[in-house]
């Protein structure tokens, strides 16, 4: 029965194919939606998110329904939510009605019971947010506030609080970004873009050091020309820190 | 800046091909009910009227109809239903040909109300969107 057996082939084929497709489409929805994780999501989000994937999986798995059945409600989702969050860009109220406003869970040091309740945010959720901010002790807070997309920000009172380089009378040094340089053996070019550097500046830096490329698992540059380099397995993965300006 | 006008031009298109999305495969699907729904008249037309050979002429032009569009239709419709419309033509093409007025008349009206069971559902109307 060699045209079943290539007829189911081609059904196989089809399923694979369509459930590319869609996949691939679900994608660029996404990422045109700008959301990159769960944990930036608004509940809305979130639940336009679950409904995308829901009416995805219906045409990948059933060859009878044709895929404009799943392409056109999911492309009414994404412009329902394009026009929301214009509307939350240029409205308040219409922010606010959407996302919802954050709530303050302890002012001054004193847990809000009364919006605890509202907000059926237990005082053991509350508890569980600041060990996971490293506050072990409520007593050390003096704000926190319950945000729309469920996090809990934390302003710790003041005694509790790290004291800043400027307030110890420290020198700040740079705060400028590190950027990746090698990986794995090849130099990243995105890195000595922005760094201002040519392979051959990179090259010579290591050879002064003794180091040759092929033997890099990973460098990084920072700010003040320092590189981090950590060498690869068959080098015993040896971490080295030397200045780029040193002779 | 570059990704914000990425996403607005991607906005506009999906706006234009949700508008050609809602114009163009009703009118697809309104040119073929009136070609198919007249065939049909035209094949029960000629059963009533004793001219066996009129009507293998309309049930095999209604089969050939639906197979030439079962392609396109199935682009935007579901296929069970285009499926159920292309084997109640074929069965009237059949009894046509077999001479069996009955059975090819019951395939007509089959083919009939599948196709206005496909308008009913394809077609806006307040009905089938809610």
């Amino acid at each position: 029965m060699p045209q079943g057996v290539f007829g189911q082939a081609m059904r196989m084929l089809t399923l694979f194919l369509r459930a590319v497709f869609l996949d691939l489409f679900v994608l660029l929805i996404l990422r045109l939606t700008g959301k990159r994780q769960v944990s930036d999501l608004q509940p809305y989000d979130l639940l336009m998110t679950l409904i995308i994937a829901d009416l995805a999986s219906t045409a990948i798995a059933d060859t009878d329904i044709p895929l404009l059945y799943s392409i056109v409600p999911i492309l009414a989702l994404y412009l329902v939510q394009q026009a929301i969050a214009k509307l939350c860009l240029k409205s308040s109220a219409m922010r606010r009605l959407i996302c919802g406003t954050p709530q303050i869970l302890i002012l001054d040091g004193v847990l809000q019971e009364k919006i605890m309740r509202r907000t059926n945010y237990t005082v053991r959720d509350l508890l569980d947010s600041l060990r996971s901010k490293d506050i072990f002790d409520v007593g050390e807070v003096a704000y926190a506030i319950l945000e729309t997309n469920g996090t809990v920000s934390v302003l710790e009172k003041a005694a509790f609080q790290q004291p800043s380089k400027r307030e110890l009378g420290l020198e700040p040094g740079s705060a400028a970004l590190s950027h990746l340089l090698i990986l794995e053996g090849k130099i990243q070019k995105s890195g000595l873009e922005t760094l201002h550097l040519s392979q051959k500046d990179v090259e010579t830096m290591l050879k002064r050091n003794g180091l040759a490329l092929s033997n890099i698992f990973f460098a990084q540059m920072n700010g003040d020309g320092e590189l981090h380099v950590q060498l690869d397995r068959k080098n015993q993965s040896r971490v080295m820190c030397f200045s780029a300006n040193e002779p | 800046m570059g990704f914000t006008i990425f996403r607005t031009t991607v906005t506009l298109l999906i706006c234009a091909f949700l508008v050609l999305l809602f114009l163009l495969p009703s009118a697809i699907l309104r040119r073929f009910s009136e070609e198919a729904d007249a065939l049909i008249g035209d094949a029960e037309t000629a059963l009533l009227g004793g001219d066996p050979e009129a009507a293998r002429a309309h049930c095999a032009a209604l089969k050939t109809l639906v197979r030439d569009r079962m392609p396109v239709l199935e682009r935007f419709l579901n296929h069970a239903s285009i499926d159920a419309l292309d084997a109640a033509a074929a069965v009237a093409d059949c009894a046509a040909r077999a001479d069996d007025t009955g059975a090819a008349a019951e395939a007509l009206a089959e083919a009939r109300s599948i196709l206005v069971r496909i308008e009913g559902i394809e077609l806006f109307s307040w009905n089938s969107l809610l």
